[in-house]
C-alpha cells in the first residue's frame, strides 16, 4: 500500500515564473498539493526560454526547456491573459477555490494586474498569498529588480568566500534562485499549517536577499561579536586541519577532503606514509596540526594527485577522512550514490520524450514520492480547470477562447 | 520565555532537537522562531555548535559561541548522557511526547536510541551528509565535501584550480532549510491523521538543487558541461559579475539586450550597445577581456552606491556588494527590521540577520535568548515526564542529567 500524499487537499494558485518561484511550488506539488500554474497565452513563463520573449516559435522551443520541464512537473497548466478584465476575473474566481497563492513577479506587477493580496482576500478572505521579490515587498529598495546573481551579491556572501587577495567571490550563477525557492516553500508550509488550525489566511513577504543572508550567517555574527569579518580562508576551515581541495589524476580533477574527528588523523598520516606524524602527540589535535598545515596539505596533495578521484575518495573514506570528488553537474546523472538512493527518475513528456528528474531531497520511510504527471504544455489544463473548478459551461469556455482570454 | 508557547504559527508544536551539526540546529531554529516549543538535547560535553567561532572576547568556550547563540535562540536546553540506558529512556519518553524529532547524530548513536520504534507517532527527521540509508551512510562530511559531491564546488574559483570553498556553513544552512520543508510536510500529513514518519534528508541531495539544472540540461542536449573560467566568471553570461568601483564593489548582470543597452547608457558609452563584439551576452563572454577593458575604468570613476542606485533606476540589475560591516547598517534592511538581537546569559548580545519570513498574522521571533548547556533540564523533566524533584536529583547524581545549579 502506498503512503498517502502529505499535502493532499491543498490547492495553490501559482503565478510564478523563472526558477525560484516555480521551484517553491514544485516542492509542494511533488508532495501532493494541487498547483494550478497560470501563464499568459501569448506570454508564457520566460523559463521556457529567455530568448523567446514569451512567444512560441515554429520549433515549439517553449515546450522543450529542461529547466521549465523539471521545475513544473506535477502542476496543472492554465493559460489565461491576466491583462484582460475577463482574465483577471477568472484568476479571482480560481483564487476563491484555493488555500494559497504564490507569485514571484517584480514588486508592482501584481498591483498592475489588480491581483494583490487585498484583491485576492476580497474574493477569498482566508487565502494565503506569498510574494518573494528580491528585496522584499516593503522598504526603500522594494521596487529594485534582482536576479539570482544579484541576490547573492546583495546578501554580502561574496565577502565570505575566497582568498584574502580575491575580489568578493561569487559561488553560483544564480545562487539566490534555488535558495529562494526553498525558503518560500518553507514559509508557505508554515502559513498553510496555521490556516489548517485556525482558518486564518495571511500575507507572506519573503525578501530573497534576506533568505540568502541566512546562508552566510556566521559573517554578520562574527562582525558583530568581534568587530571584524571572518577571515577569508580560501579552502581551509576554522576548526578542521587538514581541510581543502586537492588535485587528482586527470585534467581539472579535484577532491575535497578534511579530517573532522581526531581519530581520523593517525590513519590518514599512515596513508600518507608518515608513521611519525601518526605517532606524534603534538599532531593529535587540529590546533597542533595547524602549525604544519602547509606540509600536511603538500603530502595530501601528493597522495591524491597519484590517484583517480574515485580511488582517492575510497582510500580517504577508508581512513575515516571526509572526502568527495568535485563532480560536475552532468556527473550527477550517473552518480552511484544518488542512483542507489533513487534520487533520479525518468518520466515521459510531450515534445521531449523520457527525461530525468531529480526528486525532492528526502524520503518517507525510505520511500520517495513518485512523480504523478509531467510539466504541463502551455494551457494543457485550461479547459479542465475552468470546467472542474469553476463549473464554466463549454460554450462560455469556447467564447473566452475565441476572444483570446484563455487558450 | 520567548518563543515558548507564544502566538507564532507553530505554537504548541513540540520539537526535540538532538542536533549533531549546524544543519539540524538550524532546522530547529526555524521551528523555534515560528513559535514551536523546541527542546534542545545535548550530550554532557555540549553540541558541536558550541565549538564554532566566533566567541565572545575571542576565547573559545562552550557558553559564548556566536553560532550557538544564533542557532539555539528560543530553545530550552537539556543535557543528558544518553549513552547510559536511563538517559536513552528519557530521550525516548520525550520523543513519545513530541510531534517532531530532529537529529543529525552518528548512525550508530541514532540506531541505539531507536526512536522510530519508541515514538511511532512522531515525525522523525534524520539529517546526514550522504543519506541515512544507502552506501554513504557512514561517510563523514563537511560543507565543502557535500558541495563537492553535489557539483556545487567545481565552478568556484580560479581557472587553474583548485576550486575555492565557500565560507562558513552554507551547505548546512541549506540542508537545515530543506529538512524544515520536509518536516513541515510530515507535520501536515500528521494533522490529517497520517501518524508518524521517518524522514531521511541528505545534505548532498539538498545541495544538488543548485547544479541539477545543469545535469538535466545535459540529458537534453548532451553538450559537455562548461569548465571553470575564474573567480566571478560564470559562462555563458557576461557581464554577470562583481566590479571594483571608486570605493567598494558593484554587482552587474546583463542578460537581455535591453539591459545591456541601458548599461551602456549608464556608464556614458552608448556606442558600445552597437558594438558587434558585445551584441549578445554570449558574445560578451567570448570577448570578456575587451568587455572588461571598456567597463572597469568607467566604473572606477564612481562609488558603488552610485552605480547601484543609478543602475536600478536605469533598469540594469545591479547590486551593492556589502561588507559584513556595511550589511548591518543598510537603511533598507534596518527599515525591514531584518536584524534581531541574540542573547545568552554568559555572553554579550549581538545583532544578526533574523529568520527572514514576514507573516502578516503570525509573529516570527527576531532574535532571542539561547540556553546554557542543560539550563532547563530540571523543569523539562518535571513538566514533560512528571518526574519528582528527588527523581531528578537522582539522575544528576547518576551522571545521567547535567543540570548545574546556575546563578540566574
Amino acid at each position: 500500500m502506498s503512503r498517502p500524499l502529505t499535502l493532499r487537499g491543498i490547492r495553490i494558485l501559482d503565478l510564478t515564473m523563472g526558477w525560484a518561484g516555480p521551484l517553491a511550488s514544485r516542492y509542494l506539488a511533488d508532495e501532493g498539493a494541487e498547483v494550478i500554474k497560470i501563464e499568459g497565452p501569448g506570454h508564457f513563463d520566460w523559463w521556457r526560454g529567455w530568448d523567446l520573449g514569451g512567444k512560441a516559435d515554429a520549433n515549439q522551443t517553449h515546450e522543450k526547456s529542461p529547466n521549465y520541464n523539471y521545475n513544473n512537473r506535477n502542476k496543472r497548466g492554465v493559460a489565461i491573459d491576466l491583462t484582460r478584465p475577463e482574465g483577471r476575473a477568472l484568476a479571482l474566481r480560481l483564487a476563491e477555490t484555493c488555500d494559497a497563492a504564490i507569485e514571484n513577479q517584480a514588486t508592482g506587477v501584481m498591483a498592475k494586474l489588480g491581483l494583490t493580496y487585498e484583491d485576492l482576500k476580497a474574493a477569498n478572505p482566508s487565502i494565503i498569498m506569498l510574494s518573494m521579490p528580491g528585496f522584499g515587498a516593503e522598504g526603500p529598495w522594494s521596487a529594485y529588480r534582482a536576479y539570482g546573481s544579484t541576490v547573492e551579491q546583495s546578501s554580502g556572501l561574496p565577502h565570505l568566500t575566497g582568498r584574502p587577495e580575491d575580489p568578493p567571490a561569487m559561488c553560483h550563477i544564480a545562487y539566490g534562485d534555488a535558495a529562494g525557492g526553498m525558503s518560500a516553500a518553507a514559509a508557505l508550509l508554515v502559513a498553510l499549517f496555521h490556516r489548517r488550525r485556525t482558518g486564518e489566511g495571511q500575507r507572506v513577504d519573503l525578501a530573497q536577499v534576506e533568505g540568502l543572508m541566512q546562508f552566510g550567517i556566521h559573517g554578520p555574527i562574527t562582525q558583530a561579536m568581534t568587530g571584524a569579518p571572518p577571515e577569508r580562508l580560501g579552502r581551509r576551515h576554522p576548526l578542521h586541519v587538514p581541510h581543502g581541495v586537492f588535485p587528482c589524476a586527470g585534467e581539472d580533477r579535484w577532491i575535497a577532503a578534511a579530517v573532522t574527528v581526531d581519530e581520523a588523523w593517525p590513519p590518514l598520516a599512515r596513508l600518507l606514509g608518515r608513521e611519525d606524524w601518526a605517532a606524534d602527540p603534538a599532531l593529535a589535535t587540529p590546533e597542533g596540526r595547524r602549525a604544519i598545515e602547509d606540509e600536511i596539505e603538500q603530502a595530501l596533495a601528493a597522495f591524491t594527485a597519484a590517484r583517480e578521484p574515485q580511488a582517492a575518495a575510497e582510500a580517504l573514506r577508508g581512513a575515516g577522512v571526509a572526502a568527495a570528488p568535485t563532480v560536475r553537474s552532468a556527473d550527477l546523472l550517473s552518480d552511484p550514490l544518488l542512483a542507489a538512493r533513487g534520487f533520479w527518475v525518468e518520466i515521459d513528456r510531450a515534445h521531449v520524450g523520457p527525461k530525468p528528474h531529480p526528486l525532492n531531497p528526502w524520503s518517507y520511510e525510505g520511500v520517495r514520492t513518485p512523480i504523478r504527471s509531467p510539466a504541463p504544455t502551455l494551457g494543457e489544463h485550461t479547459e479542465a480547470v475552468l470546467r472542474d473548478l469553476l463549473n464554466l459551461p463549454e460554450a462560455e469556455i469556447e467564447a473566452l477562447r475565441a476572444e483570446g482570454v484563455v487558450n | 520565555m520567548a518563543g515558548q508557547g507564544g502566538s507564532g504559527a507553530l505554537a504548541g508544536v513540540r520539537v526535540l532537537d538532538l542536533g549533531g551539526e549546524v544543519a539540524a540546529a538550524y532546522c530547529g531554529a526555524l521551528f523555534a522562531a515560528c513559535g514551536a516549543e523546541v527542546i534542545r538535547i545535548e550530550p554532557p560535553a555540549g553540541d558541536v555548535v558550541r565549538r564554532l567561532p566566533p566567541f565572545a572576547d575571542g576565547v573559545a568556550r562552550p557558553e559564548g559561541s556566536g553560532m550557538q547563540m544564533f542557532l539555539d535562540a528560543n530553545k530550552r536546553g537539556l543535557a543528558l548522557d544518553y549513552t547510559k540506558p536511563r538517559g536513552a529512556e528519557i530521550v525516548r519518553a520525550l520523543a513519545r511526547d513530541a510531534d517532531l524529532v530532529i537529529e543529525a547524530l552518528p548512525p550508530e548513536t541514532a540506531a541505539a536510541l531507536d526512536l522510530a520504534v519508541a515514538a511511532p507517532d512522531a515525525a522523525i527527521v534524520s539529517l546526514s551528509w550522504f543519506g541515512r540509508e544507502g552506501p554513504g551512510r557512514d561517510w563523514r562530511g563537511t560543507d565543502a565535501v557535500a558541495m563537492a559531491a553535489a557539483a556545487f564546488l567545481y565552478p568556484i574559483g580560479p581557472e587553474e584550480g583548485p576550486p575555492l570553498v565557500p565560507g562558513g556553513h552554507q551547505s548546512q544552512i541549506n540542508g537545515g532549510l530543506v529538512a524544515f520543508v520536509a518536516a513541515m510536510t510530515a507535520l501536515t500529513g500528521r494533522a490529517q491523521g497520517d501518524g508518524g514518519a521517518r524522514l531521511d534528508v541528505s545534505l548532498v541531495e539538498a545541495q544538488a538543487a543548485y547544479a541539477e539544472s545543469g545535469a538535466v540540461r545535459f540529458a537534453y542536449d548532451g553538450a559537455p558541461p562548461r569548465s571553470r573560467k575564474g573567480v566571478n566568471l560564470f559562462p555563458p553570461i557576461a557581464p554577470q559579475t562583481i566590479f571594483p568601483c571608486a570605493d567598494g564593489w558593484v554587482g552587474v548582470t546583463c542578460v537581455t539586450p535591453m539591459q545591456w543597452r541601458a548599461m551602456c547608457g549608464l556608464i556614458g558609452a552608448p556606442e558600445l550597445a552597437d558594438d558587434p563584439r558585445f551584441a549578445t551576452s554570449f558574445a560578451r563572454f567570448d570577448n570578456i577581456d575587451a568587455l572588461y577593458g571598456e567597463l572597469v575604468p568607467r566604473l572606477k570613476t564612481q562609488p558603488a552606491a552610485y552605480w547601484f542606485h543609478e543602475g536600478q533606476k536605469a533598469r540594469v540589475p545591479t547590486a551593492l556588494v556589502p561588507t559584513m560591516a556595511e550589511l548591518a547598517t543598510l537603511d533598507h534592511l534596518r527599515a525591514r527590521e531584518a536584524f534581531g538581537r541574540y542573547e545568552h546569559p554568559d555572553a554579550p548580545a549581538f545583532e544578526a540577520p533574523a529568520i527572514p519570513w514576514k507573516f502578516s498574522a503570525t509573529p516570527v521571533a527576531r532574535g532571542g535568548r539561547a540556553p546554557r548547556l542543560g539550563e532547563h533540564g530540571r523543569e523539562i523533566l518535571r513538566e514533560r515526564l512528571s518526574l519528582t524533584a528527588s527523581e531528578v536529583e537522582a539522575l544528576v547524581d547518576q551522571g545521567v542529567l547535567l543540570a548545574p545549579e546556575l546563578a540566574a
